[in-house]
């Protein structure tokens, strides 16, 4: 079978035996995936490349971290990706960072930057349907859902920030997770 | 903490929102209890998901040729037999 139609889980087996191919091809699949989600936390190119490097090599050093029984591969990988952008932006200060936020046009990748059509399809269904649920939350929900995971913000943090009680930062929170769930009940069951 | 507790939180556990004191209660209390455990899986699967949204930005080749080089030269150490 080729590298393309092989899944992120039958390429992250291949990696135990030092397969290159294999890594590459997570790479292109991911590697925009990746970097963006870095780029978005830590708003500087440079340290969104070095998560982005670290992640990577991280998968390619012990990609035995990786339990498929737990859940999909990507929803593990961008969760890796985020908590090191975020221990990165805690260890090197806050920052001003440029305002990228989901209301920003939006681009797909090429199918020729992902080599797998038919997981082209299937993530960029997913994320119209992620925006979509997003951008349907009350604007209050969204702020702090966003500032807390793409921002690395605690709710005590938040508090501060938008100068509201801890309590209500809390509930908003739990009210908005709670619609995105609902919204996005079938994509969860894929996962 | 009891599950009541730690249910209302592990929205914002997942989210990466908590403060070490909570999260230390929060992960004492999920060690024993299956049923929270399984409330959290969901919870992280979303928060996950929410990673799907951003906008993409296409990193530098240049990336892709550091990354590869140094998992060659990785592989190339290891099959050598040198300590990683």
């Amino acid at each position: 079978m080729a590298y393309p139609d092989l899944s992120d889980e039958e390429l992250m087996a291949r990696l135990s035996y030092r397969d290159m191919t294999a890594f590459e091809t997570l790479y292109e699949r991911y590697g925009t995936l990746v970097y963006s989600v870095a780029l978005r936390v830590t708003g500087e190119p440079q340290v969104a490349e070095d998560v982005a490097q670290e992640t990577f090599l991280r998968i390619w050093r012990t990609p035995e971290r990786y339990v498929p029984e737990r859940g999909r591969f990507v929803t593990w990988l961008l969760s890796a990706t985020r908590n090191r952008a975020v221990d990165q932006v805690r260890t090197r200060g806050r920052r001003r960072k440029r305002e990228t936020t989901t209301d920003e046009p939006q681009r797909e990748p090429a199918a020729t930057e992902m080599a797998d059509p038919a997981l082209v399809a299937q993530l960029s269904d997913m994320r119209r349907t992620v925006r979509t649920a997003l951008g349907s939350l009350p604007a209050e929900q969204r702020r702090v859902i966003e500032l807390a995971y793409y921002d690395g913000y605690t709710q005590q943090e938040i508090a501060g920030l938008l100068d509201q009680p801890l309590g209500t930062v809390k509930t908003r929170i739990r009210l908005g997770m709670r619609k995105l769930r609902a919204a996005l009940a079938t994509e969860l069951k894929e996962l | 903490m009891k599950c009541a507790d730690v249910g209302k939180l592990l929205d914002a556990y997942a989210l990466g929102a908590i403060g070490p004191e909570d999260t230390n209660a929060i992960e004492e209390h999920l060690a024993d209890c299956l049923r929270c455990w399984d409330h959290l899986k969901e919870s992280q699967k979303a928060a996950a998901l929410l990673f799907l949204a951003v906008p993409l930005k296409e990193p530098r080749k240049e990336l892709r040729r550091r990354i590869m080089a140094q998992a060659a030269r990785e592989a190339h150490r290891e099959s050598q037999g040198q300590v990683k």
